[in-house]
């Protein structure tokens, strides 16, 4: 007989959800941008928020903050209802 | 309080199946916790003088757990007792009612024996001892209490139908098919039900230690102590080592191959049943259970009795104000730093003085490694950003994206305290609450560690202005959170001899700490690290009057005593920001 180990790995069990509908134009859209606080984070979305202004016409963002270390409470995305889609941001 | 556990959901054991791959036989086990199995639940508790059940309380163990049928809810109902409850350490077997079976138990293909619960004839003979496991089962002629029983009866043998036993935790009940209602956890029960009898009556049995699982065989409730992790065979039990590198469990060090009987001694030491779960790690949708943190403390090279330190550290974790997600995922590369209290470090023969934070103590380091091992396995935070392609595993995602990682992410910042010492300095947990008999685990995350050098400082003054001109050059000033200075006995000689507390040199290091945001970026600093805000930002008008300091309040400077007895190095443990908890370790 050989020899027995154990798996010490436990697989991720993850409820099945779907995708938000996509927008089928930025065109007058509300974009949130969301930054994990890191500095660098801020400048991406100035530069994305740049292009989409520029090249997307988008109507306007929303900013907000939100933290990577945790599941965030519901109350805590503020504002992010307001918007038609979300660009979340990792600054490191 | 009591609580209530009911068996829920169905399964039928599938037959095992074996892949072949070059050396390796896998096994595949239907045996993995998402899988419906028959699990025990919590579904509430009652309250005192309460007769009916709460099931909105429920506690889900695991995942596949099935809804608890509305014929079992009615059943559960119907046989809620209210007789009054047994007070002390024993047994009691209830009327189970018309419609309940007689359950049984298969021990891996042996003679099925009753287990706890079963329905009992006054003249039941059947209650003994099975040639195979020989275990013993406690019960009594319905109705009656067992007191009357065991009376009547003498321990010991295997013949005898009654034993004693004595069990140490609170009331439970189980509802369902077995409803039994005694002085104790039922899942801490069955194992010390084997434990107390040895203790109590002589070794009545002699097979090893186990930890019971529920499971329901062929369409009755059984026990059952197989483990659920997947099993790997290993034709040459050489390759071992190298296989457990192979598959990426490792943290670049050899680890010992966790087999069944060692992961067994350690679920019978830490006395809950392996399904039991430990931390739910929500950000990775990871169930972490005993069974997989005792394989990784097999892994790490524990000994059983470090056991259920490892417990209480990884279940503090998911403590609140803790952030698992950060100390597995960030690039800042925390590790976790532990101190332990209490006289378990004496027993467990822990190292509070020369090298507390290594290298040297089995117990220190393998506990430490331990919890990195659990981090690295069973919450997935894998090593290795930017070396997907590389590595000597397989592609398992990449979660721990420290840039450089560092040393303390092998073994910890590990900690007991020298509490013998300066009876004078209060160990830590008896600073947060704890009685000095209790044993206490206080868990944090740590950016890295600054030897601060007091070998000229003479007087207590002295000392706490030399810890606070290192650490407000640290870089690490902000608004709240922790730290923890290891203070070795050359200096805490001065703290005593002066007559300071740990209170006061918490208080001390704080206030001299303490500074204006304004000071800070005019000094070319940063409050956030240097990670939310460069160095030397704009000084804006509420920088002013907002206030930074090396931890939140001089209660947050966490003094702890450790070292060896030549050496003024004082350690200050500079905190990530990762969170801070605090909780006590239990045996059975």
């Amino acid at each position: 007989m050989g020899y027995e180990i154990l798996d010490p790995t436990v697989d991720p069990v993850v409820a099945p959800g779907s995708l938000a509908p996509r927008l089928t134009t930025l065109e007058g859209a509300r974009i949130g941008l969301w930054s994990n606080m890191k500095i660098n984070a801020d400048a991406l979305l100035d530069e994305v928020e740049k292009i989409l202004r520029e090249e997307h016409g988008i109507a306007s963002t929303q900013r907000g903050f939100y933290n990577a270390g945790r599941v965030m409470r519901f109350e805590e995305w503020g504002d992010i209802d307001g918007c038609d889609a979300v660009i979340l941001t990792h600054g490191d | 309080m009591q609580l209530f556990v009911e068996c829920i959901g169905v399964d039928v054991q599938k037959p095992l199946r074996s892949v072949r791959r070059d050396s390796v036989v896998r096994k595949e086990r239907p045996h993995d916790l998402h899988e419906p199995w028959v699990t025990e639940r919590i579904v509430g508790k009652r309250a005192e003088g309460d007769p009916s059940p709460r099931l909105e309380d429920a506690r889900e163990l695991g995942q596949g757990a099935h809804a608890i049928r509305e014929e079992e809810q009615r059943e559960a109902t119907r046989d809620d007792v209210e007789r009054p409850i047994v007070e002390g350490k024993r047994f009691r077997v209830h009327d189970l009612g018309p419609n309940v079976t007689k359950p049984r138990c298969v021990d891996r293909g042996r003679e099925p024996i009753h287990h706890l619960g079963a329905e009992i004839d006054a003249d039941d003979t059947s209650l003994r001892a099975d040639r195979g496991c020989r275990r013993y089962r406690a019960g009594a002629p319905a109705g009656r209490h067992i007191e009357e029983t065991i009376a009547r009866t003498d321990t010991g043998g295997r013949d005898e139908t009654f034993a004693e036993v004595r069990v140490e935790r609170h009331d439970l009940v189980v509802r369902g098919r077995r409803l039994i209602e005694h002085s104790g956890d039922a899942r801490l029960d069955i194992v010390g039900h084997q434990r107390s009898l040895a203790q109590d009556v002589g070794p009545l049995s002699h097979s090893p230690a186990s930890v019971w699982y529920t499971r329901e065989i062929d369409g009755a409730p059984a026990l059952t102590d197989e483990l659920v992790a997947r099993v790997f065979e290993i034709s040459d039990p050489e390759d071992a080592i190298e296989f457990c590198y192979a598959q990426g469990w490792t943290d670049g060090l050899p680890v010992v191959p966790p087999t069944a009987a060692r992961v067994r001694e350690f679920l019978a030491v830490g006395g809950r049943p392996g399904d039991d779960v430990v931390l739910e790690y929500v950000e990775r949708s990871r169930t972490v259970t005993v069974e997989k943190v005792a394989i990784n403390a097999v892994m790490a090279g524990c000994r059983p009795e470090y056991f259920p330190v490892v417990l209480a550290l990884v279940g503090a974790m998911g403590d609140p104000g803790f952030m698992p997600h950060a100390a597995n995922a960030s690039t800042g590369g925390m590790a976790l730093g532990f101190v332990v209290n209490g006289p378990i470090r004496v027993e467990l023969g822990m190292n509070c003085q020369g090298n507390v934070l290594g290298p040297g103590n089995r117990a220190n380091s393998t506990i430490g490694r331990a919890v990195r091992l659990t981090q690295i396995n069973a919450m997935g935070s894998v090593p290795g950003a930017g070396n997907e392609l590389t590595g000597d595993g397989p592609r398992r995602p990449i979660l721990d994206r420290s840039t450089v990682g560092q040393p303390g992410k092998y073994a910890g910042y590990h900690v007991p305290e020298f509490e013998e010492g300066f009876p004078s300095l209060a160990p830590l947990h008896v600073m947060h609450g704890f009685a000095p008999e209790q044993n206490v685990i206080t868990l944090f995350s740590v950016v890295g560690h600054l030897q601060i050098s007091a070998h000229a400082e003479r007087t207590a003054e002295a000392i706490v202005d030399t810890i606070a001109y290192y650490l407000v050059g640290s870089g690490r000033l902000r608004k709240g959170g922790e730290c923890v200075l290891v203070i070795p006995p050359e200096n805490a000689e001065i703290f005593v001899r002066d007559g300071w507390s740990k209170a006061a040199i918490g208080d001390a290091v704080y206030e001299r700490t303490k500074r204006t945001a304004a000071w800070v970026k005019r000094s070319g600093g940063s409050t956030t690290g240097g990670v939310m805000s460069a160095r030397g930002g704009e000084v804006r008008p509420e920088d002013e009057t907002t206030e930074v300091a090396i931890a939140g309040s001089g209660r947050d400077v966490n003094v702890v005593v450790a070292g060896g007895p030549a050496g003024a190095f004082i350690y200050a443990l500079l905190p990530y920001g990762g969170g801070f908890a605090i909780r006590e370790i239990t045996r059975p």
